[in-house]
């Protein structure tokens, strides 16, 4: 426990050495306790390690910075199973926190237990005002950087970041009625709940509102999906697609599933070899993987995919219904996507089928 | 290194080879773990980077130059310098202080320089060290061999403070060397 | 006066200790742990080759895969040896 002569001293301190830079909600005993009725976890019982300082987080950890995060109870166990994946070594927390490229966990969270947790789904659900939304993304990062240590300039060594590193938290739009949510396609019935993470670089905006068709929306998309910036063009990857529900009802109209929109852009988000040559990560000397999968090596016009299978594209109907903004996200390569599924006492458990094939 | 406090802690003596690119980095991790302000010095045993692309020979050559270090981590042998007299000396004591930080500093500047920046040390004065940054072309597309300069001004802060009592703060200019 | 939970967690690790240093290698178990990337094998190999002649014998040497920590059967495996040399960045 921290004494502090005076709460405005014990908020200066929190502020410059335990927060992301922003003020947070001073982590009293009584608030802890309060948090802790959000979960039937046991308070010692520890979540992970959270690197880089390799410090165990127990529930408690979890539940102070939780509190800190101005998170209400009902939003614990979320945060609970967001971490037990996040803390998951093959998701490897240690190479995020220390690369320098922006790479964070993107979250979503797809079942009924977001709402009655106090997430939404709807309109600026990427950006501000949103507050279950925030709390559970900002909760993440308060554990990384004070339990963790990942902390800017000294260990974490992003170049830039990205906004999205504050917090990045989704949920699923499931009322639209165009596909099956996300945690039902990962195996769970409708009335069970799923988080999703993806080591992910920050949202790029795809704008369409006059695509009527499938072929002619996802065109757009692939063009946003395999642009030469991200991580993915020289190696391909996970990425994920947080569907606009007026993009969703475009495809959806016309008769295609997930599978189909994973399948279109498996295809035809890629890049010819003579377009990597010209600029970018793509090493012509030393590719990161053969590329005799998808062509010839010597052929300029062979076509390098930005996913590495159809099913590596996480697809999530997300946003308000005003307009057509969706949103794509690209990956950093040396982490994996994980799934939990979370009970409504909080407890959690991996689904039975947790790998997306390489 | 973590490994290696795991080790250590287990009652197992572990020596550290690694890269001299590194050497910031191993200072972070070791303020991060708490470590005492000597443990890299003592533990650890540098090699000049790169080391990817030696022959095995040249890797041989380079271990059998090195082995003495080792030993020397492995049986409690490493020489930390002494600290420098808190009080200083009339004459020129902050010439002799700004000598010594260059001669502690000389690894740091000399991984920067084989990414193509440089450290110069050009004062010391009242407690503070000053010094520039220079970058020019870096081996690193990304820029991600250099660390930023605020995060280099407490690295050389943390390596000069434990010899040179009268330091208070490191002062760093960043100049970007504009090529012809 | 204010009290409050301390964020960073209460099991943070203490300020770790050195382990006693032996006065000579002979007759010590030798671990390697290869941490690093391409060469630090070459670089591990001969560094066991000179410490085995200072009378040191090679138990155990183990890569696994790099930019994470060892796994706990390693750190269990190497518990065996008196003496470990790890590495290597780059």
């Amino acid at each position: 426990m921290l004494e502090f002569s005076s709460e405005a001293a014990a908020y200066e301190a929190f502020v410059t050495q335990h927060s992301d830079g922003l003020p947070v909600v001073l982590p009293t005993p009584e608030r802890v306790e309060r948090m802790l009725t959000g979960t039937r976890e046991h308070p010692d019982d520890v979540v992970g390690l959270v690197y880089p300082s390799g410090n165990e987080a127990t529930v408690r950890d979890v539940a102070v910075n939780a509190v800190m995060a101005g998170a209400e109870p009902r939003q614990l166990r979320l945060i609970l199973a967001v971490l037990d994946a996040v803390l998951d070594e093959r998701f490897n927390i240690n190479g995020i926190q220390s690369t320098t490229h922006c790479a964070y966990p993107l979250v979503i969270v797809s079942g009924p237990l977001a709402f009655e947790s106090g997430l939404s789904a709807g309109n600026n659900v990427l950006g501000n005002g949103l507050r279950g939304n925030l709390s559970v993304g900002r909760a993440v990062r308060l554990v990384l950087t004070n339990v963790g240590g990942g902390r800017p300039g000294e260990t974490d060594m992003a170049v830039q970041g990205t906004s999205a590193k504050i917090s990045f938290c989704v949920a699923e739009r499931l009322d639209t009625g165009c596909f099956p949510s996300l945690a039902e396609r990962q195996g769970g019935d409708a009335s069970e709940t799923s988080v999703t993470i993806m080591a992910a670089d920050g949202p790029i905006t795809v704008s369409d509102h006059r695509s009527a068709t499938p072929e002619r929306l996802l065109t757009n998309v692939a063009d946003t999906l395999r642009h030469m910036g991200s991580l993915n063009a020289a190696a391909p990857g996970p990425a994920a697609l947080l569907l606009a529900p007026q993009h969703a009802r475009v495809i959806a109209r016309a008769g295609w599933t997930v599978a189909d929109i994973q399948r279109f852009l498996f295809e035809t988000a890629r890049n010819p070899l003579r377009r990597l040559h010209q600029g970018g990560e793509w090493d012509p000397v030393e590719p990161l993987y053969s590329i005799a999968r998808f062509g010839d090596a010597n052929d300029p016009d062979t076509l390098v995919p930005v996913l590495a299978t159809p099913e590596s594209l996480l697809v999530a109907v997300t946003g308000g219904d005003t307009g057509g903004f969706s949103a794509v996200v690209t990956s950093w390569p040396a982490s994996m996507v994980l799934h939990r599924f979370v009970a409504h006492d909080g407890s959690y458990s991996k689904p039975a089928r947790e790998r997306i094939p390489a | 290194m973590r490994d290696a406090v795991t080790l250590e802690a287990l009652g197992i003596p572990t020596a550290i080879i690694v890269n001299d690119v590194f050497e910031p980095i191993a200072h972070a991790t070791s303020a991060l773990l708490r470590l005492p302000d000597d443990y890299v010095a003592k533990n650890v045993v540098w090699l000049p980077h790169p080391t990817s692309n030696l022959t095995d020979e040249r890797a041989a050559a380079l271990i059998d130059d090195r082995i003495d270090a080792i030993r020397d981590v492995l049986l409690g042998r490493t020489r930390v310098a002494a600290l420098a007299p808190a009080v200083p000396r009339t004459g020129a004591p902050d010439r002799e202080s700004l000598e010594t930080a260059r001669a502690i500093v000389h690894g740091l500047a000399e991984s920067l320089r084989a990414d193509g920046a440089d450290l110069v040390l050009s004062d010391f004065a009242e407690g503070t060290l000053a010094g520039e940054l220079r970058i020019g072309e870096l081996t690193c597309d990304d820029g991600s061999c250099i660390m930023p300069t605020d995060a280099l001004e407490r690295m050389v802060e943390a390596m000069v403070r434990p010899k040179i009592a009268s330091l208070r703060s490191v002062t760093l200019r960043e100049i970007r060397l504009i090529p012809d | 006066m204010i009290v409050v939970h301390d964020p960073r967690g209460g099991r943070v690790a203490a300020s770790p200790t050195l382990a006693a240093r032996p006065p000579s290698l002979a007759g010590l178990r030798l671990g390697i742990l290869d941490n690093g990337k391409e060469k630090a094998d070459a670089l591990l190999r001969r560094t066991a080759e000179l410490l085995e002649r200072d009378g040191a014998s090679l138990t155990f040497a183990r890569k696994p895969s790099f930019s994470r920590v060892a796994p706990p059967e390693a750190i269990d495996a190497l518990k065996m040896c008196d003496i470990v040399v790890t590495g290597l960045g780059g």
